[in-house]
């Protein structure tokens, strides 16, 4: 089939076996690659049995269906797996250049099955794939690791995706790190890839894909590629970065502070983006083929953490490991805390989350010394933070505790769910949904649980509206948001499947000619839309065949409490307004919270309808 | 007329060459033209000097907070002295 390899690697780590597997052509048809695609193989995988860390989970990565072309920004690629963190999907979706590299290696895909004995890495060259020892690796960090491989191997243009000690310690939300600070975050899969022993997987190759029409291909792309680099977005992307809505996040209350208790601080504006690049900014990198070139190399030659050359953080962790801390950081902390996960490889968000909760419960007198080992938890400790993040990486002590994330807490000090602020297991992200209600929707619905990339919501409600979906800009404490998010939530699924990244202001009509240009589908605006429903109601249907149902669908009650002061100005979204006409749309089970068979059926998944649809 | 000081987010500060600036003004209609008179052109020259040939409104791709509400884009609320007045970006990311 145009447009794909054709093939995906099967890497059984218990037996060492490397075997080609022809690309399954109806998934790649209504799936198209990425999340999606990974997804509909998943499915066939795995079960409520699974054990997330046994030799019987897969882990899928997958290419996103444009990586490696000459279209912009389309460098998104996409993980799967039973998340050992929230016990059912998980999925994360990472740029840099991996994706691109992989397909030019001959594959649209790798799924790892089995488990080896001893650490080994994956490398895959021109359509050779082979396993080898990673004895020496194992240990290292995220920047030494891809380093020695490159130098083991001779070769300084392999592209690699590796684990750091975290997941090797079987921290539960241990992710996989790409190279310039990209990461398949969220949902634990650099754990199972540690469950594994697998180290890395290394890929280069020159090998070129069959297009189905690549002069028209090159066109639509070219066209795309000039509305990309005049938009706006891209503009402000490249000079601010996200980490520049660090300042709009202080005025709309939308950057959660002191567990999600207080008003966005406002001297978080000392580390945003705009202060970067007014300070310490040497540079840009972009992931293959953007012209929009978002992520910031930064020159730290202030304070107690110096850098020659370091990789900006994101506006994610820059509020996730401060504000929500109570921490009042200078650039040079705020970068060191940044890589210190990083170095370690775990989630930026799910840890400064889960160390929040931590604060909040001493603040609160729940926890003492005696359970912190000696750390004095109080609102604003820095230091305290810094060893927190390192008992977390080491999966000891205290850290093995908040490693654990909110929900376990909860358990273990005896405290209401509703205090973990999380969905499904997974820890709501810095948008918080009291300054943008739809957000409130899209954590509670989100397959993998709460993930603000799986809509346009905060686009929409922050005044953009989004033209190609017929979204006007609408009032963010308005609670009329279901349409828009059902709307949105598609869209986002098919871009993640495509590979394209958020940024990219991509006209629909060019999607579309780049999308049949390079497969040779004959596809339309609604039929590509139909596509993202399709693949987040088979998100939704593996979500709940892994023992999602309707109860799970909320939204915890410590952030539904109004914080009067700043900018969320005491609003809080009326989830239980929003929710059952969420539900209609979608044609989801009240109480299974399963999709209907007939929705799943109309979606062409007739096998998905049979088996967990909703009669 | 009431005197207000509006704070330029993020990525505008770096757009619009400042942090804030203080007007005096009767409604937010006014700031708009006063924004628009004496840093239209400093937006115009950034994008210029980035490449882009595209002519872009610095009003279609910006929202105005006052005392924490977004605004309308044509809006004529009147101000008084000690509003809270942000220009931000209409895309939010992260
Ligand atoms: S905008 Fe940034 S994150 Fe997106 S593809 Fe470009 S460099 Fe990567």
């Amino acid at each position: 089939m145009n447009g794909y390899q054709g093939k995906l690697l099967i890497a059984d780590l218990t037996t060492g076996a490397l075997t080609d597997e022809p690309l399954n052509e109806k998934y790649a048809r209504d799936f198209l690659g990425g999340t999606g695609l990974a997804a509909r193989y998943l499915f066939d995988l795995v079960d409520e049995k699974t054990d997330p860390l046994g030799p019987d989970n897969p882990l899928i990565l997958m290419t996103g269906l444009l990586n490696g072309t000459s279209g912009p920004s389309v460098s998104r690629w996409g993980g799967v797996t039973k998340s050992p963190y929230t016990g059912h999907y998980g999925d994360a979706n990472a740029g840099a250049w991996f994706g691109a590299e992989l397909k030019n290696a001959g594959y649209d895909g790798i799924i790892l099955k089995g488990q080896a004995a001893k650490p080994v890495f994956l490398l895959i060259k021109d359509g050779v794939a082979e396993l080898r020892d990673a004895a020496d690796l194992w240990g290292k960090d995220t920047t030494q690791t891809p380093e020695e491989i490159k130098k083991t191997c001779g070769d300084k243009r392999l592209q690699i995706a590796c684990i750091g000690p975290a997941s090797e310690n079987l921290v539960r939300f241990g992710n996989i790190m790409s190279e310039h600070g990209h990461s398949l975050g969220r949902a634990g899969l650099g754990c199972v890839m540690g469950s594994k022993k697998i180290k890395a997987i290394a890929v280069r190759g020159k090998i070129k894909m069959p297009m189905d029409d690549s002069e028209k291909f090159r066109q639509a792309a070219s066209k795309a590629m000039t509305e990309v680099k005049e938009a706006f977005l891209t503009q402000w992307m490249h000079e601010g970065g996200t980490a520049s809505w660090v300042d709009s996040a202080i005025a709309y209350g939308d950057g959660p502070t002191k567990y999600y208790t207080a008003p966005t601080m406002p001297e978080a504006t000392t580390i945003s983006g705009a202060t970067m690049a007014e300070t310490c900014e040497i540079g840009h990198t972009a992931c293959f083929g953007c012209p929009i070139r978002c992520r910031k190399v930064l020159q730290i030659k202030e304070g107690k953490y110096q850098y020659e050359k370091v990789e900006g953080p994101e506006y994610e962790s820059l509020i996730a490991l401060g504000a929500m801390m109570g921490l009042e950081l200078d650039m040079s902390t705020a970068v060191y805390l940044n890589e210190l996960c990083n170095q370690y490889g775990f989630d930026t968000i799910s840890s400064g989350a889960s160390a929040g909760y931590a604060f909040y419960l001493y603040e609160l007198g729940i926890i003492s010394e005696k359970d912190t080992g000696g750390l004095k938890l109080t609102w604003g400790n820095t230091e305290a933070a810094i060893e927190l993040l390192h008992l977390i990486g080491k999966n000891q002590g205290f850290g093995a505790i908040v490693a654990g994330g909110t929900r376990r807490m909860t358990q273990r000090y005896g405290r209401p769910l509703g205090e973990a602020v999380q969905t499904k297991g997974l820890e709501i992200p810095m948008h918080d949904p009291r300054a943008y209600h739809s957000m409130g929707l899209v954590y509670a619905t989100a397959p993998r649980g709460a993930d603000h990339n799986k809509s346009d919501g905060y686009q929409v409600d922050g005044g953009a509206g989004h033209p190609d979906l017929g979204l006007d800009a609408s009032d963010r404490w308005g609670d009329e948001k279901a349409e828009m998010v059902f709307k949105s939530q598609n869209f986002r699924a098919l871009t993640d499947s495509l590979g394209i990244c958020h940024f990219a202001q991509i006209p629909f009509n060019m999607i579309v000619d780049m999308v049949n240009t390079s497969t040779g589908l004959n596809m339309d605006m609604e039929g590509l839309l139909k596509a993202g429903e399709r693949i987040f109601q088979l998100q939704r249907a593996l979500s709940c065949k892994l023992g999602i149902s309707s109860k799970d669908d909320v939204l915890p009650d410590l952030i539904l409490r109004p914080i009067p002061d700043g900018g969320q100005e005491g609003h809080v979204p009326d989830m239980e307004k929003m929710l059952p006409e969420y539900y209609k749309i979608r044609d989801w089970n009240n109480i299974s919270g399963k999709p209907s068979r007939k929705r799943l059926q109309s979606l062409n998944m007739p096998e998905i309808a049979t088996s967990i649809g909703a009669k | 007329m009431a005197k207000v000081t509006v704070n330029f987010l993020g990525p505008l500060r770096l757009f619009l060459g400042a942090p804030a600036a203080t007007f005096e003004a009767g409604c937010v209609a006014e700031v708009r033209e006063v924004i628009e008179k004496n840093y239209g052109p400093v937006f115009q020259k950034k994008l210029r000097s980035m490449g882009v040939k595209k002519s872009l409104s610095l009003w279609d791709n910006s929202l105005f907070l006052l005392n924490g509400r977004s605004l309308k884009k044509e809006s004529d609320a009147p101000l008084k002295d000690g509003d809270k007045l942000d220009l931000g970006v209409t895309v939010a990311g992260g």
